[in-house]
């Protein structure tokens, strides 16, 4: 037996015994497959909660945690080790058998049917037992590639493994893993309670394919089951104790145990676990790296507070908003059918197409326009005049002249305050307009068929059809759920909207009632949280990450067939100005972003899954995103990853002639970001002053 | 733009967090960064900055001495412990 401690040259002199050998068997475990996490027992809790969640949606039976299910699983399997081990040497167990009597006792077996439930829910569970570990295992890439080569040489190619899983379970990893097709023979302790550890398979396997153990090469990471005991049989064995692997699994355990103690630490652990590992740690564009190591653990915890949410209020429908909805919808179809995993009633998802442009007509096609949304209109310093409250309520300026001349204004009146020639009596002749019976009526004139449009849309997508729904959106005012209340409120059979944004900012106060609300998932004003603040640093960053690469919704247009039934139909933004170039060319700059995301987003439901996590265990360590990458990043950093283009038709053309705007870190020379040393912290302290002031 | 690894060769996240997050900790000690979850302990910093730094020099020379370290590693948890 020799044993190695690098990959490298434990292969080497595989590679060289081999050649007077016609078959090669591997361990399987910490072998030709490494797990992600440092202790394979992690996966156990998973599988705990999946039966659990399962028995809660079996109604009429008694509740059972997680806990209690853990504790019968390893009670089950502990009771087969010790009636095996007085048949056997080995003290070995096998998964279908206690596994089956833990489905028995927790879901009961009184008839036939019973019976058969159970077979199907042990399949099931079965199947999510061998997902789970399938998810953590990554193949070793230089090991594989060797098992290729010696399968090339036409060796015979065995895997024997001590573990409670039978070899038709084994055979699925390695199936998943991509090389099945190169072994010959699965061997499992499982199947036979003759194991490695004791020396009794080798003899087993000998008979059984007629090998020759001084023709026979054993590898493995084990001293005595993998070392000592093939060699004792005059077998070539090889142990390989790599150090790096050591040190991997050694990080991982510290992160886990510091997490225990340390909440800091839990997201950090998360984040560990979802590293990728061998042949999938590739180099990759740094805004993949980004999305993967920066934003995917922020937008996966989103979603996932979301999911929360919905399941603590019994709300059943959930929709995605706006352009960012497109990848939060991505988001949640990756990762919560993971993370609750054997749940019946999670609410259904679908994307909804609304702007603030389409549905700011559609709001006051019932209500016509109040002075606190016209307000809305004005609070970006591009808007200017009544021009623009035409242009973002769809209105035609003409049938206005007369109205307008009648309370002394103009189209070019100005009307905000942040525009040179100013008066606040114009505004108030504006306001005083407002309540003009006959401006209202030319509003509703004009906006009723895209009220209706937006009825039709609403009914096709089973918007009426529940009581309540949550919208999805990434922030910051809420005004788009704002417009699309106001636009059906007065209907008997209006859902209650509860608003899930990623950043609640709430500039303009928010007017919540039961029926309407919003809440911020990862920063709400409503709540002090000074770390979650730094996402105000930048905003439009979050946007521009988030957004679909197709155009922004312009408007619902009422359409008329032939027959004369009236339908809908969306109308998009046209891409082919200056514009629609400049998003395209910034969709094209945040596309491998994006990609790290997803990518992220599915080693997060992994991880979490494994952990147990909730929102609130990786909100520290979000909080140390946010402020590191935000409010304290590195000059190269913001470079990288600062937006081209932020594009908004809601925001005008004026150009404001007070400066409003605060002065902003991202918006910094590069000069001046990487030679003045305090820049941060004073950008840092200002917003300690301006949360603690709000 | 050069690509990059998202795991870096000291199996820390590939941008070197362990730096980073020394660096924060330590602002956080002159001023207030919000709930940072009670933040990290300077002990266990240390001990992740040396695994992280010197792991790759360190593990493969200890590995072929673990099983005496890990007897050594539990007498000393005993005598502690007593």
């Amino acid at each position: 037996m020799q044993q190695f401690y690098s990959l490298d040259k434990f292969i080497k002199e595989g590679e060289q015994i081999s050649r007077h050998c016609d078959t090669v068997s591997f361990d399987l475990f910490d072998t030709l497959l490494i797990r992600r996490i440092h202790d394979p027992d992690m996966v156990k809790p998973a599988v705990a909660r999946y039966i659990s969640r399962k028995a809660l949606a079996d109604k009429g039976k008694k509740t059972w945690t997680w806990q209690q299910v853990q504790k019968l699983r390893d009670t089950f399997e502990q009771e087969q080790r010790q009636e095996t081990g007085q048949h056997f040497d080995d003290f070995e167990a096998c998964y279908p058998d206690y596994m089956n009597r833990v489905i028995i006792t927790v879901f009961g077996e009184q008839d036939e049917q019973d019976e058969q439930d159970n077979d199907r829910l042990l399949r099931e569970v079965t199947d999510y037992e061998l997902a789970m570990e399938n998810s953590v295992l990554v193949p070793r890439h230089a090991l594989v590639a060797w098992l290729k080569r010696l399968k090339k040489q036409r060796k015979k190619i065995l895997i024997i493994s001590d573990v409670y899983l039978p070899a038709t379970h084994l055979e699925r990893l390695i199936d998943h893993a991509g090389f099945l097709d190169q072994v010959d023979a699965v061997v499992s302790s499982a199947d036979s309670f003759l194991a490695k550890a004791s020396g009794k398979a080798f003899p087993m396997i000998r008979e059984r394919f007629a090998l020759h153990y001084e023709r026979w090469l054993h590898l493995g990471d084990n001293p005595v089951s993998d070392g000592d005991r093939p060699a004792e049989f005059g077998m070539h064995s090889l142990v390989l104790r790599d150090g790096l692997e050591k040190m991997r699994k050694s990080l991982a355990k510290r992160y886990y145990n510091y997490s225990i103690g340390q909440p800091f630490y839990c997201g950090r652990c998360l984040q560990q676990i979802m590293l990728p590992l061998e042949a999938e740690n590739v180099p990759q564009h740094p805004l993949y790296v980004k999305g993967f190591n920066v934003f995917s653990p922020m937008l996966a915890a989103f979603i996932h507070g979301v999911a929360e949410h919905c399941l603590n209020a019994g709300i059943q429908r959930l929709y995605f908003f706006s352009r960012e909805g497109w990848l939060f919808e991505q988001v949640w179809n990756r990762i919560i059918p993971k993370l609750y995993a054997g749940m019946d009633n999670l609410p259904k998802v679908s994307y909804l197409y609304v702007s603030r442009m389409a549905l700011a007509p559609a709001s006051c096609g019932h209500a016509g326009l109040d002075q606190e949304h016209a307000d809305i209109v004005f609070l970006p310093p591009g808007n200017k005049d009544f021009r623009d409250v035409c242009r973002v309520f769809g209105l035609k300026a003409e049938p206005f002249i007369n109205i307008l001349v009648q309370y002394e204004l103009e189209q070019e009146t100005v009307l905000s305050p942040l525009h040179e020639g100013f008066l606040p009596k114009n505004r108030t002749r504006f306001n005083e307009m407002l309540q003009d019976e006959v401006f209202q009526d030319e509003v509703k004139k004009q906006t009723l068929p895209a009220h209706q449009a937006l009825y039709q849309y609403l009914e096709d997508q089973d918007f009426f059809a529940q009581p309540d729904v949550a919208l999805v959106d990434i922030g910051w005012l809420g005004t788009i759920q704002r417009f699309l209340y106001r636009s059906i409120a007065h209907r008997a059979d209006a859902p209650r909207c509860h608003g899930l944004l990623f950043g609640a900012t709430r500039g303009v106060p928010y007017p919540t009632t039961p029926a309407n609300s919003i809440t911020g998932i990862i920063y709400d004003q409503d709540r002090f949280n000074l770390a979650a603040s730094t996402l105000l640093y930048n905003r439009d960053l979050f946007e521009e990450t988030c957004r679909a690469p197709h155009p922004t919704l312009n408007a619902y247009r009422l359409t008329q067939d032939d027959k004369g039934y009236k339908g809908y139909e969306l109308i998009f933004r046209h891409e082919d100005d200056a514009i629609g170039h400049a998003e395209k060319e910034q969709d094209r700059f945040f596309e491998p972003l994006q990609q790290g995301i997803l990518a992220g987003v599915e080693q997060y439901a992994v991880a979490a899954t494994i952990l147990g996590y909730s929102l609130n265990d990786v909100q520290p360590w979000l909080n140390y995103l946010l402020v590191s990458r935000l409010a304290f990043p590195k000059t190269c950093e913001i470079e990288e990853i600062r937006q081209r283009h932020h594009l908004d038709d809601f925001h005008g053309q004026h150009k404001a002639s007070k400066n409003t705007a605060a002065k902003e870190l991202w918006k910094c020379s590069r000069l001046k970001l990487r030679w003045r040393p305090l820049l941060r912290t004073e950008f840092f302290l200002r917003l300690i002053k301006e949360r603690l002031c709000s | 733009m050069k690509k990059k690894y998202i795991t870096g060769k000291n199996y820390d996240l590939g941008e070197g967090e362990i730096g980073r997050i020394i660096g924060m900790t330590l602002r956080n000690k002159v001023i207030p960064l919000g709930n940072l979850g009670g933040g990290p302990r300077f002990k266990g910093l240390l001990v992740l900055l040396l695994s992280h730094c010197l792991g790759r020099m360190i593990f493969p020379r200890i590995i072929p001495f673990e099983q005496k370290l890990n007897r050594l590693y539990l007498l000393l948890k005993r005598k502690r412990s007593l």
